[in-house]
C-alpha cells in the first residue's frame, strides 16, 4: 500500500517535474536573495558576575552556603533579564541608556528590534553573557552596557525600597526634631535676653532661676531627641548605601562590552536560512505532488486497477507509437 | 550559382546530408516488409494485398499481446474466444489499435484464420464513405466477400466498418442480419476480433458486445479513471471477459529510479 503510494507520487512528480520544482526553485531563490540582502552585523558581548552573595562575601567565604538547586544564579538572572526585556518600560530604559530614544520616537528603530538584538545566556554557574547584535558596532556595545546598567539599577531600586522608606520617615522626623530644638533654644535665648543676669553679688530670683532651668532642660531634651533621630537617619542612609554596594558587588561586570571591530561571520546564519527556505520549498513541492496525486484517479498501476475492479490486467501495452 | 540538389549532384554535400537523414530515419522507424507484414524490429503490420499499409504494431506492442495470448492459453490451448470483442469505456483509448495488433499477432503466431471486424461506426473520421464494410453487408445486402479486405498475411483478413447514418446505428446493432453476417464469418475464420465502440459513449456497444463470446476492456494509461472503468464493467456485467488491457502504458519514472525501486 505504502509502496503503491510512493510509486504514484513518483509518477506524478516525474510526469511534470519542472512544474513541481517551481516552488522549490522559487523559495531557494528567495532564500538566496534574502541572504544577499542581509546586512552585516556586529556583536558586542559583556560578561557579568551574578551571585546571591557579594564578591567580598564569596572571597571571604561568608554566606555562600546556598541550598542545592537546578537553577543557577546566572540562569535565574538570564530569565529575569529576558522577562524584563518583555516589558516596554524596561526596554525603553535600555533604549534610553543606549541613546536611541530619538530613533525610537521617530520609528527608525523599534522596541521589538531592540528586544531581538539583545541576548543573554549563562556561561557558567554565576557568569552571564549579555550580547547585542546590530548593524552598528557602537550601538551594539551601548546596548549591552545599557542592559547591564538598567538591570542593576532595577535590582537596586527593588532592594532599596525598604531602606529608602525608612530614610524618608526619619528625614521627616529629623526635621521636626530640629524645629523643636530650634524652638527650645529660641525660647531660652529670649528668656535670658528678657531677664538679664543680676549684678555681681546678687542672685536671680528663685522663680526666674526655676523658669530658666526648665527652659534649659527643654533644650537639652530636644537636643537629645534630635541627636537620636539624626543617628537613626544616618543609620538608614548607611543601610541604603550598604545595599547599593552589596547589589553592585553581587552584579559585577567581569568583562565590559567592547566595540566590535569585525562583523559577525554569516556562514551559520546563511546555512540556516538556506536550509529553512529549502525545506519550505520542498514542503510546498511535496504538497503539490501529493495533491495532484490525490486528485488523479486515472489508471496508473495494474495492481491498483485490479484491486479496484477485481479483474485481471491481461496485457499492458507500452506506448510504443 | 545554381542551387545544389541531391538529384543534380548525387555525390554532393546535400546528397550526403539527405542520405544521412534517411539513415537516421531508418534507425528511428523500423522498415516494414510489405510482402509479409513483418517489421524489421520484430513487430508486425497489416498490409493490404495492394500494398497499402493498414496498421503497424511495434515489437513492444506485439510482445505484450503475445504475453496475453500465452496467459490465455496457459491451461487451455483453445481458451482464446472465437469471437473476441475489444471495447473500452471512452473514445480514443486505442480499441482499434489493440484489436488490429492482436489480430496481427494471432494470425502470425497461431497460424489460424483471423479476421478483424470493425463495428465501430462511431469512428466517423476513420471510416471512408467510399469503402464498403460491415454496414453494407447488413443494410445493403452486400456479400461479406465483397467487403472483406485481404492482406499480405494469408490468414489475416480485415472487414471495415462502412458507414451508417447516426440515427440508424442503434438499429444496425440489433439487426439480425448482423448476427447472420457474423455467423457466416465465423464459418470461415477461426477467430473474429470485433472492434467495438466505447461502452460509456453509446449504449449500442453493449448490444454489439453480445455478439462476442468474451470481451476485453481497453483502458488507456493515465487517461481513463478507475470510476469510468468500473462504470463500463457494470454496463457489461454478466458477459464473459478475458480481462483488462492497459494501453499506452508509459512510466514517467526514470529507468534509474525504477531500477533502484525494483519496479
Amino acid at each position: 500500500m505504502t509502496f503503491s503510494i510512493v510509486i504514484r507520487l513518483l509518477e506524478t512528480f516525474f510526469r511534470r517535474w519542472y512544474f513541481y520544482l517551481v516552488p522549490l526553485v522559487a523559495l531557494v531563490g528567495l532564500g538566496l536573495s534574502n541572504v544577499a540582502s542581509t546586512p552585516t552585523e556586529f556583536k558586542s558581548t559583556g560578561v557579568i558576575k551574578t551571585s546571591n552573595a557579594s564578591l567580598l562575601a564569596e572571597l571571604t567565604d561568608v554566606g555562600t552556603g546556598t541550598p542545592f538547586s537546578f537553577e543557577t544564579a546566572s540562569s535565574l538572572t538570564s530569565s529575569k533579564i529576558a522577562s524584563l526585556m518583555g516589558t516596554d518600560a524596561f526596554a525603553r530604559k535600555v533604549a534610553a541608556g543606549a541613546g536611541v530614544t530619538q530613533a525610537l520616537e521617530t520609528g527608525a528603530i523599534t522596541l521589538g528590534a531592540i528586544r531581538g538584538a539583545i541576548v543573554t545566556f549563562p556561561v557558567g554557574d554565576d557568569l552571564l553573557a549579555v550580547s547585542a547584535t546590530t548593524i552598528e558596532p557602537e550601538l551594539s556595545r551601548r546596548l549591552v552596557e545599557s542592559t547591564i546598567k538598567t538591570y542593576r539599577d532595577e535590582v537596586i531600586e527593588v532592594e532599596l525600597t525598604q531602606a529608602q522608606t525608612a530614610e524618608e520617615v526619619l528625614e521627616g522626623r529629623l526635621n521636626r526634631r530640629k524645629a523643636e530644638l530650634d524652638s527650645a533654644r529660641s525660647e531660652l535665648r529670649d528668656y535670658v535676653r528678657d531677664h538679664p543676669e543680676p549684678p555681681t553679688g546678687s542672685e536671680r530670683p528663685f522663680d526666674e532661676q526655676t523658669a530658666m532651668d526648665e527652659l534649659a532642660s527643654a533644650v537639652e531634651r530636644a537636643d537629645t531627641q534630635y541627636v537620636e533621630t539624626l543617628n537613626q537617619y544616618e543609620a538608614a542612609q548607611l543601610a541604603a548605601e550598604q545595599t547599593r554596594a552589596e547589589v553592585e558587588g553581587r552584579i559585577a561586570v567581569v568583562d565590559p562590552p567592547q566595540t566590535p571591530l569585525f562583523a559577525e561571520p554569516q556562514r551559520r546564519a546563511t546555512i540556516l536560512k538556506m536550509g529553512l527556505f529549502t525545506i519550505l520549498g520542498s514542503l510546498v513541492s511535496i504538497t503539490l505532488v501529493a495533491v495532484a496525486t490525490a486528485l488523479d484517479h486515472t489508471v496508473r498501476r495494474e495492481a491498483d486497477i485490479e484491486a479496484q475492479v477485481g479483474l485481471a490486467v491481461v496485457a499492458t501495452v507500452p506506448n510504443a507509437r | 550559382m545554381a542551387r545544389q540538389t541531391p538529384n543534380s549532384e548525387p555525390g554532393g554535400k546535400a546528397a550526403k546530408r539527405s542520405s544521412g537523414r534517411r539513415n537516421r530515419g531508418a534507425r528511428r522507424r523500423p522498415a516494414t516488409d510489405l510482402t509479409t507484414g513483418v517489421r524489421s524490429d520484430g513487430g508486425l503490420a497489416i498490409v493490404e494485398l495492394g500494398g497499402q499499409l493498414l496498421h503497424t504494431a511495434p515489437a513492444g506492442v506485439t510482445s505484450s499481446l503475445r504475453y496475453l495470448l500465452t496467459r490465455l492459453q496457459l491451461n487451455d490451448p483453445d481458451a482464446i474466444p472465437r469471437r473476441l470483442a475489444i471495447t473500452s469505456a471512452l473514445h480514443g483509448e486505442g480499441v482499434s489499435y489493440i484489436a488490429r495488433s492482436l489480430a496481427a499477432v494471432m494470425a502470425h503466431d497461431l497460424e489460424q484464420m483471423v479476421c478483424v471486424v470493425d463495428m465501430n461506426w462511431w469512428s466517423g473520421g476513420r471510416n471512408d464513405p467510399t469503402t464498403l464494410g460491415m454496414a453494407d453487408v447488413v443494410l445493403r445486402g452486400h456479400a461479406p466477400d465483397e467487403v472483406l479486405v485481404e492482406t499480405v498475411t494469408d490468414n489475416l483478413w480485415f472487414m471495415p466498418a462502412g458507414t451508417v447514418e447516426l440515427a440508424g446505428r442503434p438499429a444496425v446493432a440489433k439487426d439480425p442480419r448482423l448476427a447472420s453476417a457474423l455467423d457466416e464469418l465465423e464459418q470461415r475464420f477461426d477467430h473474429l476480433i470485433l472492434d467495438l465502440p466505447a461502452v460509456l459513449a453509446t449504449s449500442d456497444a453493449i448490444a454489439l458486445a453480445r455478439f462476442a463470446d468474451a470481451y476485453a476492456l481497453v483502458v488507456r494509461y493515465g487517461v481513463t479513471t478507475q470510476a469510468q472503468v468500473t462504470s463500463a464493467l457494470d454496463e457489461l456485467a454478466g458477459m464473459p471477459t478475458i480481462g483488462l488491457i492497459v494501453n499506452r502504458s508509459e512510466s514517467s519514472i526514470p529507468s534509474v529510479v525504477r531500477r533502484l525501486l525494483g519496479i
